[in-house]
C-alpha cells in the first residue's frame, strides 16, 4: 500500500477502536466502491452484495481492534473480510450455475463515487495492481480469479477449465509468486 | 535439530511450493499438516513469505471497476453504528456494569499484549465472527419463521371454501394500481396484495371498504404504497346484507367511519 493512505487508514481505526463514529464513515466512504464490486464480482447480485458491503463494515467496526498491522495493511485486512462474508454467502447459496454463466455486464456499472482526490490517492495502488496482473497469463489469471473470487477448489478449477490438477495448480502457483513479486518490487 | 524448524535450510525451500497454495485454496491434508509445522515452528521466513502472498492476494480487488453501493446501504450501516457507540457510552449502565466493562476492556488490552501472537489473534477474530455469523443466523431464522407464517396465512386463505377474491382495478388518479383482496367471513379477516399503488399522501391512510347495496363498511387501514401486503379483520353485521364488491380510498390518517374520500381501486365479487 501507499504510505500515506496507510497511515490514514491506520489512524481511521485507531479512532474506530475508541468508538468514533465518523471515522468508520471515512473509511467506508474510502473503500465502499472497491468493497461493493468485490462483493458484487463474488455474488452477481447487487441486493445481496450491498448487504454483504454492510455487513464487512460493521465487522470493521466490532473488530477493529483485532487488526494486526504486522500481518498487512488495513485494505488487505477489508479485503479478507469482505471475501469471507462474500464467498460464505455463495456458498450458503450454492447457486454456482449463476457463477458459470458469468455476465461481464457487470464491468459496466457504473464505477466510482469518489472525490477526485481521494480517487487520485487510491489510484497509485490500484495501478500497481492492475499492472501486476496484466503480468500474469491468461491462464494464471483465470485460475486465480476463480479460486479467489469464487472459492473454487483447485479440482473444481481444473474440471470448470477442463485442465489436469496439476497445470491448474501449477499456475495458481507461478501466477501467485509473480504476483508478490511484482507488488512488492513496485512498493514506494 | 528438528527437521521442520530453521529459516534458511535446504528443507525450507520445500515450502515455497506450497504457500501460494495455501494463500488460494486446498492443499492435500498431509501437506497442509507439514506446512503448519513449520509455520508453527517459528520461520520467520516462511512467514513473512505467507504475510507478503496473503497481501498480495488480498488487493486484487482493487484492480476491479469501483462500483458504488446505495445511499441506503450507508444509511443502514451508520444507524447500526451510531446506535451501538450509543448504547457503548450510555450512562444508564449500572457503575457494576461499568466496573465489569473497565476490567473487561483492562484484560482484553493485557490479554492483546501477553497472548499476542498471531494464533490468539486468530482464535479472537474467529470466535467473534461465530457470534457474528450466530446473531445473523438467529435473526435470519426469525425472519424465516414469519415468512412461512404468513406464507401459510396466505395459502389457506387463498384455498380456504368460503374464501371470496376480489380483483380490484385502478381508478381515477390510480389507473396503473391493482389488488387482490381475499376476505374470509367466516374468520372474519382479510388480506389484501397491491401493486403499482403509489404511496398515500402526508396525513392520508388507504382504507379498505367492502361494499352491500345498503351499506360501506370499513375493514381498516394500511399505509404502504408500492407493491405492499396488508391484512386485518372484519365482521360484517348480519342485517348488512350481502357484500357485492370491496374498495379503497384514501382517508385522512386514521381512517373514517364512512369514505369520505375518492375510490382509488375497485373490484366487484
Amino acid at each position: 500500500m501507499a504510505k500515506d493512505a496507510e497511515t490514514e487508514d491506520g489512524g481511521l481505526l485507531t479512532r474506530i477502536v475508541a468508538r468514533d463514529p465518523e471515522a468508520l464513515a471515512k473509511l467506508y466512504d474510502r473503500y465502499r466502491g472497491v468493497v461493493m464490486a468485490f462483493a458484487l464480482r463474488v455474488l452477481r447480485d447487487r441486493a445481496e452484495a450491498e448487504e454483504a458491503v454492510v455487513d464487512v463494515f460493521h465487522q470493521v467496526w466490532r473488530h477493529a481492534e483485532t487488526f494486526d498491522a504486522g500481518r498487512g495493511s488495513v485494505a488487505a485486512w477489508i479485503m479478507i473480510l469482505c471475501r469471507s462474508r462474500a464467498v460464505d454467502r455463495l456458498r450458503q447459496r450454492g447457486r454456482r450455475q449463476a457463477v458459470e454463466s458469468s455476465g461481464d455486464g457487470l464491468h459496466e456499472m457504473p464505477s466510482s463515487a469518489k472525490r477526485p482526490d481521494e480517487e487520485a490517492e487510491s489510484s497509485l495502488v490500484k495501478r500497481r495492481v492492475v499492472r501486476a496482473l496484466a503480468v500474469l497469463s491468461a491462464g494464471q489469471r483465470e485460475a486465480i480469479e476463480l479460486a479467489y473470487y469464487e472459492g473454487l477448489s483447485h479440482a473444481e478449477i481444473a474440471s470448470r477449465l477442463r485442465e489436469p490438477l496439476g497445470t491448474v495448480k501449477t499456475r495458481i502457483r507461478q501466477g501467485m509468486l509473480q504476483l508478490r513479486a511484482s507488488l512488492s518490487a513496485h512498493e514506494d | 535439530m528438528d527437521e521442520t524448524a530453521g529459516g534458511m535450510n535446504g528443507r525450507c525451500r520445500e515450502f515455497d511450493e506450497l504457500l501460494p497454495l495455501r494463500v488460494l485454496g486446498d492443499l492435500e491434508p498431509a501437506e497442509a499438516a507439514r506446512l503448519d509445522a513449520h509455520l508453527g515452528s517459528g520461520c520467520p521466513r516462511c512467514a513473512a513469505e505467507l504475510a507478503a502472498l496473503q497481501e498480495s492476494l488480498s488487493l486484487l480487488p482493487l484492480a476491479l471497476p469501483e462500483v458504488a453501493p446505495s445511499e441506503s446501504a450507508r444509511a443502514r450501516l451508520m444507524a447500526r453504528v451510531r446506535a451501538e457507540a450509543q448504547e457503548g457510552r450510555s450512562p444508564s449502565a449500572s457503575s457494576m456494569g461499568w466496573r465489569i466493562a473497565a476490567a473487561a476492556a483492562v484484560a482484553a488490552i493485557l490479554g492483546a499484549f501477553v497472548t499476542g501472537t498471531i494464533v490468539a489473534r486468530r482464535g479472537a477474530a474467529v470466535v467473534a465472527e461465530l457470534h457474528d455469523r450466530l446473531d445473523r443466523q438467529s435473526a435470519e431464522l426469525a425472519d424465516l419463521r414469519r415468512q412461512v407464517f404468513q406464507a401459510k396465512d396466505s395459502i389457506r386463505m387463498a384455498s380456504a371454501p368460503g374464501v371470496h377474491v376480489f380483483d380490484l382495478a385502478g381508478q381515477k388518479g390510480a389507473e396503473q394500481a391493482s389488488a387482490r383482496v381475499f376476505w374470509d367471513p367466516k374468520g372474519a379477516t382479510w388480506q389484501l396484495y397491491a401493486a403499482n399503488l403509489g404511496a398515500p399522501p402526508t396525513g392520508k391512510t388507504y382504507q379498505l371498504w367492502l361494499i352491500t347495496p345498503t351499506r360501506k363498511i370499513s375493514a381498516g387501514t394500511f399505509s404502504e404504497g408500492g407493491t405492499t401486503e396488508a391484512l386485518g379483520q372484519v365482521r360484517v353485521p348480519d342485517d348488512a346484507g350481502t357484500v357485492v364488491a370491496a374498495a379503497i380510498t384514501d382517508e385522512p390518517s386514521g381512517g373514517s367511519p364512512q369514505p369520505t374520500g375518492s375510490i382509488l381501486l375497485l373490484g366487484k365479487l
